[in-house]
């Protein structure tokens, strides 16, 4: 079940015209939250986008509805990364939150 | 409650919980495994994420050097030209009994290739920005396939959790207490019925006795 896909950006104008230049055709840049959304949900219908690349800055603001997304359906695959160099908040957080959960608090170990 | 009170019901009932018992090994086993994988993609997950902020420090780094070099309308030229080189693969494979999504990035044309601007004017900060990026793109990729599948595996196992539940604390609790009624009425019935038996037994001795001493003592 083999498809092929395409990557989009949604990022600041700075980040979004590395991408540009380097390949990455749909490079958006995002001036306000209302314009990310609109373009997240836009093309989340799409079929043929498969990874969104957001930044962290856009993530936070649209957390809930990423959150939503990536609830629905597996793709497109939602991706944060940080605006600029330096030290950005740990990506790991969330997910060992969420195993924790899953894990509960009875692990057998045979 | 109808509830059969025979030992063909208890068999059934001890089969059923041994059955229940045996898919609760099942499922725990199923849920270590799931926990040891999650922990291991988390490792995965946060090696990615450092090499990732590591790539992107540099490029941006690289393309905020360039951009002062190049020039912003070159960049508004270069980048305009750009055609879309990258192409993701995606499918999906079978982990632990879930569906877990894999995807890969393709290359499909070469920086160079795309570059209509002469080669020879694009300052090294621009060639860096661009192949620093390139690898942090397939980073992201990564790491994007990463998280996808911790959340479907942390799905999975939260399913398992509440079955395994389920069958501890309301199913096999639940059997076990009919196994225990049949078992005690059972029980009964067999005291009854040696008792009965007993009874029976001595009567008829009192009786024969009764007849034997009379035949005795009979009528001369």
């Amino acid at each position: 079940m083999d498809a092929t896909g395409k990557i989009a950006v949604l990022a600041e104008e700075d980040v979004a015209s590395l991408f540009l230049l380097s390949g990455v055709k749909d490079s958006f840049v995002i001036k306000d939250e209302e314009e990310a959304r609109r373009l997240l949900l836009e093309l989340s219908r799409k079929e043929d986008y498969k990874l969104i690349i957001v930044t962290n800055r856009i993530a936070e603001r649209l957390e809930e509805t990423i959150a939503e997304l990536s609830m629905r359906q597996v793709f497109p695959l939602i991706v944060a990364i940080p605006e600029r160099r330096g030290p950005t908040a740990r990506r790991v957080e969330p997910l060992r939150r969420l195993i924790r959960r899953a894990v509960g608090f009875d692990i057998r170990i045979r | 409650m109808a509830l059969q009170v025979t030992r063909m019901e208890l068999l059934r009932l001890r089969r059923r919980r041994d059955l229940a018992q045996r898919a609760k090994d099942l499922l725990e086993e199923k849920r270590t495994i799931l926990v040891m994988e999650l922990l291991r993609l988390l490792g995965e997950a946060q090696r990615i994420g450092d090499e990732l902020d590591k790539r992107l420090s540099i490029a941006y780094e690289a393309w905020t050097l360039a951009r002062t070099m190049v020039g912003e309308k070159a960049l508004h030229i270069l980048s305009v030209d750009s055609k879309g080189r990258f192409e993701l693969q995606t499918s999906t494979r079978s982990v632990a009994g879930t569906q877990v999504p894999m995807i890969k990035l393709l290359e499909t044309k070469n920086f160079k290739e795309v570059l209509s601007y002469d080669l020879v004017t694009t300052p090294p900060e621009l060639d860096m920005a661009v192949s620093q990026l390139e690898e942090a793109l397939k980073l992201m990729v990564e790491e994007a396939e990463v998280e996808a599948t911790i959340k479907s595996l942390a799905t999975k196992l939260e399913s398992l959790k509440r079955r395994v539940n389920a069958l501890e604390h309301i199913i096999l609790p639940k059997i076990e207490s009919n196994i225990k009624f049949i078992q005690d009425h059972l029980e009964e019935m067999d005291r009854e019925s040696f008792f009965r038996l007993k009874r029976i037994k001595s009567r008829l001795e009192k009786r024969r006795a009764a007849t034997s001493a009379m035949g005795s003592g009979g009528p001369s």
